[in-house]
């Protein structure tokens, strides 16, 4: 397709636009301390200029010479593709009896999702499926493709990124700094292209095509290799109890990881009724496979040390997710490394149990 | 029929019958359906038991509490312990890693008057607790779903998971990751809501440990952040230091 040129003011017309258009803009924004999609109600609280210095465990925020530099913030998609709590049945007791009924979600409006890495899309993807819930049709996704990667980063190794599929999104960025900052813009779809349309923009040059393919061929390029998913598949495919004794001494089962995995979707449900007992419903929340009652049956929870919660989640991620869905269930964005209060890296321990059953055969 | 409820007092500091008074919004829609018969606190009249919901709030610290707490007990058919002192002693607990006497002798003229216990324990140490609250104080919300699950007989929606899963549920950014602000959220048990690092600070743990608390770890986390270790045994010894799992954890580090 047509590739086109923005300026970074151009980039800001586009939300302005959308805005107008009536959609809530999801995008980067400074909240808490970090950079992370939020909803943002004025174009002033896109996060311009920062980026995060990301380790396992810790991340700073710190400037950037890009206009949208943030990879590994704690928010993906799965915040409003799988809200975190939601209420799906309402029964209330009138005169004539106790009546219910299933409670239907209202729309708060479409949405345009602003600064999707490619990772963002494919746990989009694996979520959808697993849950069966896309996002919504009149949402709009605006993706800006990696032009740098965090150390925890491992998309290449799951082949989810950093170049982003034209069908994942209605318009694809890519951020240009050197010798004056620019986006070459692609348009993926027909809203896209009527979206990029409306915007001051000039036909890219082949080499500005070049310079932006570039940028992203060589994120992918210097990113390494953390495993072969294959074999990781393979290895965690037969369970084994052991090796996983140094893992549950680290591990807290704290659910941070599950919660900022773009696509683990676990639930629980709860009944609750208000103090008058006449309005009863039932909410579906986020539960974690590293809470006790997760696995919780008559006599106890079946995995109550936490090794064996942690062995759980690994496997399900990397290898019965296949059998279930026919993908991983990782796309390599590495959150759960990050937002790990003490930093566990979910690559070393793939590989640790990929040695473990190399060693046993 | 109403459910004849009653609160009852120990060692504390009457906060968490306060968070009772301070549900009276909510409790004013259940009056149909309980009576509050006993609770010093909002009223002189007492009546005997039995009852159908007790709430004992404070600690077990003298003899005549702990044989208190037993007829309490046979005089209740479902017993709620409500905040830290009930569940794990409070912060009269820090005696029992220490001589009470020492401590008596600072703070009373006349400490011979005194008829103590060597340590301050949790309700469930003397009596089996039915339903426990946690927090300094309790959470008014908590108190007022346990009420209402008990009286409309479901079980009450009581988590035992860290307080990390109700950061992330509301979406508050991690304050020990994202600022280094130690937080001992992966160790302690929801129920608050997440209130603290939701202010930007850390959870000071007053809901006590969570079912499977791993604080060994933690404690890399809190180094990592350049934290002293004598910070985070002063953070443990807060509210809860009567919890096993704190207690324990004190000892290791």
């Amino acid at each position: 397709m047509d590739r086109r040129l923005l300026t970074p003011e151009g980039v800001r017309s586009l939300l302005a636009m959308l805005r107008e258009d009536g959609f809530r803009i999801v995008a980067p924004s400074l909240v808490g301390g970090t950079v992370s999609l939020a909803e943002i109600s004025d174009l002033d609280e896109l996060a311009v200029g920062l980026a995060l210095e990301v380790a396992p465990g810790r991340t700073r925020v710190v400037p950037s010479p890009a206009m949208f530099g943030s990879i590994g913030g704690p928010e993906s998609l799965k915040r409003w593709q799988h809200p975190s709590q939601r209420v799906i049945w309402h029964g209330e007791r009138g005169k004539n009896g106790f009546t219910g009924s299933a409670v239907v979600e209202e729309s708060a409006g479409p949405v345009a999702f602003f600064g999707l890495r490619a990772c963002d899309l494919a746990g989009a993807r694996v979520l959808a499926k697993a849950i069966r819930r896309p996002l919504g049709e009149q949402d709009l996704v605006i993706s800006v493709r990696c032009t740098s990667s965090a150390p925890t980063c491992f998309c290449t190794t799951m082949g989810t990124g950093p170049d982003v599929p034209e069908a994942a999104a209605d318009l694809i960025l890519t951020e240009v700094l050197e010798p004056k900052p620019r986006f070459v813009a692609t348009a993926a779809s027909e809203r896209g292209a009527a979206l990029l349309g409306r915007a001051a923009s000039k036909p890219a040059s082949a080499a500005d095509a070049a310079a932006a393919d570039a940028l992203v061929a060589k994120v992918a390029a210097d990113m390494p290799v953390a495993f072969a998913p294959e074999a990781a598949r393979a290895a965690l495919g037969t369970p084994s109890g052991i090796g996983w004794e140094d893992i549950g001494a680290r591990c807290m089962a704290c659910g941070n990881c599950t919660a900022v995995c773009p696509t683990c979707f676990c639930t629980t449900v709860v009944d609750r009724t208000d103090p008058a007992a006449t309005v009863a419903d039932r909410i579906m929340r986020w539960d974690s496979c590293y809470t006790p009652w997760f696995s919780e049956m008559h006599g106890g929870s079946v995995r109550s040390s936490i090794s064996a919660r942690y062995r759980q989640w690994v496997s399900h991620k990397m290898s019965w997710w296949w059998e279930q869905f026919g993908t991983a269930g990782c796309v390599g964005c590495g959150r759960c490394i990050v937002w790990c209060p003490v930093g566990i890296d979910i690559r070393k321990e793939v590989e640790a149990a990929i040695e473990r059953s190399t060693a046993h055969v | 029929m109403t459910a004849r409820v009653a609160v009852f007092k120990f060692a504390s500091c009457d906060g968490c019958q306060l968070s009772v008074l301070d549900a009276e919004d909510e409790l004013l829609a259940i009056l149909g359906t309980i009576d509050i018969v006993e609770f010093p606190e909002a009223r002189t009249l007492r009546e005997p038991g039995p009852y159908d919901i007790g709430f004992v709030e404070g600690s077990v610290t003298t003899p005549h509490d702990a044989a208190r707490i037993k007829e309490i007990r046979e005089q209740c058919k479902v017993l709620v312990t409500i905040g830290a002192c009930a569940t794990s002693g409070g912060i009269q607990a820090l005696r029992n890693m220490a001589d009470v006497g020492i401590y008596a002798s600072q703070v009373y003229a006349h400490p011979e008057y005194l008829d103590t216990l060597a340590t301050s324990t949790a309700i469930a140490d003397h009596v089996k607790v039915d339903l426990a609250l946690y927090g300094c104080p309790v959470s008014k919300e908590q108190l007022v779903e346990t009420i209402t699950a008990v009286v409309a007989g479901r079980r009450p929606d009581l988590p035992s998971h860290p307080v990390c899963v109700e950061c992330k549920a509301r979406g508050t950014v991690c304050v020990l990751v994202a600022n280094g602000t130690p937080c001992l959220g992966p160790v302690v048990r929801a129920g608050c809501g997440a209130i603290c690092p939701s202010y930007a600070r850390g959870c000071y743990g007053c809901f006590g440990p969570c079912s499977t608390p791993n604080v060994a770890s933690l404690a890399g986390a809190w180094d990592g952040a350049g934290v002293p270790r004598s910070t985070l045994i002063r953070a443990l010894k807060g509210f809860t230091v009567g919890a096993p799992e704190f207690q324990e954890a004190v000892r290791a580090l």
